[in-house]
């Protein structure tokens, strides 16, 4: 039985739903992102695009480039909602389908040929069917692996259908630029044309110990991935993998208790909606970037998995306080919780219940804000806001 | 160096020794075992900084001297080289050594031996004599209870204590505990001491003589020395405040049950098969009159039932287990009794063995909801 890919991707999509509900948007460059002094590009409109602006830029690089450009905040919540319709939808044709982010996810189609009509005619019905039901574009990659599908997918976007047949996997890549592989940044990207590589396909010329010093420790994937062969399997997202929060601040913080107030802030957030999905999480993640842009994560396995604000907060306090260097000023926190344990079923233990009681007193907390809000009880930290909510550039994933 | 000597006597001291060599460190000569002949006797060296080996076997020595050979290739040519005597000499410069057996020839590198940190050996007045066949009890019972976890070395070891009448081997890791005591006259007053699990581990292996052997522990303020016969083997203590475990230990129980240890274990082992979610098997035991029923249930495979007569006395309570908690415990216990004192679905729960009342092992169960 033949393996067959489908990579499904989103076209704009923050852009896309906001210029469908607006009339109004339609047709012009909008900037979906943090509106804030120090925002963040989450989504930019095609027509923005043309102004060179992307996402992930600086809100105000994005002014500069795009004087004429229409930025709004998005609403995290209404994303949710149609990347659920999406997620629907895609469910229709296989049962294993892996979300990767709100707007992106690899179908494995294969043997659905035997229900329904071909891979390829599966892949033009999820696209009729997204556009009709949602007024949305989707582009798609059809492909033998996962690597080929994604790659595929962003070859012509918008809208795009490529499919790369079985046996075609090297004319494939002989098509396409080194720096559209996995893993190659603008460094390496240099060092390979340096020595003449240009296509990806001229890769598979290199034994693994020839991609050594480009790729390090990946140059055991690569090798396989330039050949075209990638047998990662396709894993039914039932949940998430890691559920983050992450704040950048209208100024760079240096006193070490405003940083503790908004690392509470974070941690729960984030401990609220791990809670909600009944999870616990074995690993702490903590991310900060320095007024300089240097950004540096770093984190820390606990010894049992956590579902306990408290938790949460002692770690990321305890990773900041480890690595960073408070006086250089820091302009971004984010905490994620990632490796999630179900927490239907939890181990107990016989000394240190602190998590346990960590857990109670979030479980209350939670239970008192469902009911009389979410400021009902706040931890004695957040109470007193030392910034304003409304300068703040929220993220969460 | 020359010397002679017995193949399977040089192998079986190897085997002590290479479980102290090296696997990852930045110094190489760690990754080596130490050879030094002298006087009819070869002592052999390892080290990983952690923990030290040293074993003297008699050979027949024609020329002293000193080689350091690789810890994963030395003894992997003498479980193979044929015939039951071996010849080992060095080269005129020492720096290659020579390993003959009948027909069969091996030339590998040294490492320079004089580089080699050699085991400080101490025999400090802080000491105690143990019977083999005791110590090796108190650490089979406990010290499969210890935590893997690096990230807390704490647990990672077993507490050795002392007081005035007794002796007792803690090791726990967090989530079960096991204490084995012994009613012991030491005069020289108390002692706490947290020994890595994987010295112990060692040592109990090690020990394993036809006759009764005395084993001496000697210990300085970071170090714990196991000196018998022809074996030393050291390793540093664990530093940290080892937690209250009797604070732990439960009691006022409303509920028991016996049966026997192995029957409990097979019929575990079975329910196990189809108990695996997440990082462990949960199974779950509901105790009820003359009857305990085991369950165990994978969302992706299918579940299993067991039930087994035992005798209880209580309210029928159900509690889930993580399986290899359990099993560790039944393992130890053989083909004893077994009790088990419980209190609650959520509560710790005890369990002892009937031929040995200096023996507890404690188990918290798994959370459901």
């Amino acid at each position: 039985m033949a393996r067959w890919i489908l990579h499904v991707d989103m076209d704009a999509f923050y852009a896309s739903v906001e210029q469908r509900d607006h009339p109004e948007y339609r047709g012009k460059p909008l900037i979906v992102g943090g509106v804030g002094r120090r925002g963040v590009v989450a989504t930019a409109s095609y027509e923005a695009r043309k102004f060179g602006v992307h996402s992930a830029m600086p809100m105000e690089t994005a002014r500069r480039l795009c004087s004429q450009g229409i930025f709004i905040a998005g609403d995290h919540d209404k994303y949710a909602e149609v990347s659920a319709q999406i997620m629907a939808i895609l469910a229709d044709y296989s049962p294993l389908v892996e979300p990767l982010s709100l707007d992106e996810a690899f179908l494995d189609l294969s043997g659905m040929e035997l229900i329904f009509a071909s891979p390829i005619d599966i892949a033009r019905e999820i696209k009729r069917r997204v556009r009709e039901e949602l007024q949305l574009t989707v582009s798609a990659g059809l492909a033998p692996n996962k690597f080929l599908a994604k790659m595929a997918s962003d070859l012509q976007k918008p809208d795009g259908l490529v499919v790369v047949r079985h046996g075609g996997e090297q004319e494939f890549l002989a098509e396409l630029p080194i720096e559209k592989l996995w893993g190659v940044g603008d460094v390496t990207a240099k060092s390979l044309r340096a020595k003449g590589f240009a296509k990806i396909n001229q890769l598979a010329l290199l034994e693994e110990a020839g991609l050594k010093p480009f790729f390090g420790q990946a140059a055991a994937t690569v090798y396989k991935l330039v050949r075209g062969i990638d047998d990662r399997p396709v894993v039914p997202g039932r949940e998430s993998k890691s559920i983050g929060a992450e704040e950048t601040f209208p100024y760079d913080l240096t006193d070490a208790d405003e940083m503790r107030t908004m690392l509470t802030v974070m941690a729960n957030r984030v401990g609220a909606r791990l809670r909600q999905e009944h999870f616990a999480a074995w690993t702490i993640t903590l991310k900060l970037r320095y007024g300089n842009f240097q950004t540096l994560t770093r984190q820390r396995k606990l010894t049992r998995p956590t579902q306990a604000d408290e938790t949460i907060y002692r770690t990321a306090l305890d990773l900041l306080t480890q690595h960073a260097t408070l006086t250089n000023g820091i302009r971004l926190l984010g905490i994620t919780v990632s490796h999630f344990e179900s927490a239907e079923r939890m181990e107990t233990s016989l000394f240190d219940d602190r998590e346990e009681k960590g857990r109670q007193i979030s479980n209350v907390m939670d239970r008192l804000r469902e009911k009389f809000g979410p400021a009902a009880l706040l931890p004695g930290r957040m109470v007193a806001k030392p910034l304003s909510e409304t300068k703040r550039e929220r993220k969460d994933n | 160096m020359r010397i002679r000597c017995e193949k399977d006597q040089l192998l079986s001291a190897l085997q002590v020794v290479q479980k102290a060599t090296a696997t990852k460190t930045t110094l190489p000569i760690l990754t080596g075992i130490y050879l030094s002949a002298e006087a009819g006797k070869l002592e052999l060296q390892a080290t990983d900084y952690e923990m030290g080996i040293s074993i003297v076997i008699p050979v027949d020595v024609v020329e002293s001297g000193k080689a350091v050979l690789s810890g994963k290739i030395f003894p992997d040519i003498i479980r193979k080289i044929p015939g039951k005597l071996i010849e080992i000499s060095s080269s005129s410069n020492h720096s290659m050594i020579n390993i003959a057996a009948e027909k069969a020839e091996f030339k590998v590198l040294s490492f320079p031996a004089e580089e080699f940190p050699t085991i400080k050996k101490f025999e400090s007045t802080n000491q105690m004599v143990l019977k083999d066949d005791v110590l090796k009890e108190m650490i089979r019972k406990t010290v499969f209870a210890c935590s893997t976890d690096e990230s807390r070395p704490l647990f990672t070891g077993a507490l050795l204590e002392m007081t005035d009448q007794e002796l007792a081997m803690v090791a726990t890791n967090t989530h079960r505990l096991a204490v084995k005591k012994l009613s012991l006259q030491i005069p020289g007053g108390t002692l706490k001491m947290i020994i890595p699990g994987k010295l112990l581990s060692e040592v109990a292996k090690v020990l394993n003589y036809e006759h009764p052997i005395d084993v001496c522990v000697y210990w300085l303020k970071n170090q714990v020395a196991f000196s018998f016969e022809n074996i030393y083997i050291m390793s540093r203590i664990i530093e940290g405040q080892f937690p209250d475990y009797k604070k732990v230990i439960p009691h006022d129980f409303l509920a028991e049950c016996s049966l026997a240890a192995d029957v409990l274990y097979e019929a575990v082992e079975r329910v196990s098969l189809l108990a695996k979610d997440g990082e462990y098997s949960i199974i779950k035991i509901r105790f009820n009159q003359s009857v305990i029923e085991l369950s165990g249930n994978n969302p992706d495979a299918g579940s299993a039932m067991e039930n087994l007569d035992a005798v209880f006395i209580g309210d029928p309570l159900e509690i889930a287990f993580n399986a290899k908690y359990l099993m560790d415990f039944l393992r130890v216990a053989g083909t004893n009794q077994i009790k088990f004192h419980l209190k609650s679905s959520l509560s710790p729960v005890m369990v002892e063995m009937s031929d040995d009342n200096s023996y507890t092992y404690i188990l918290t169960p798994i959370r459901t909801n």
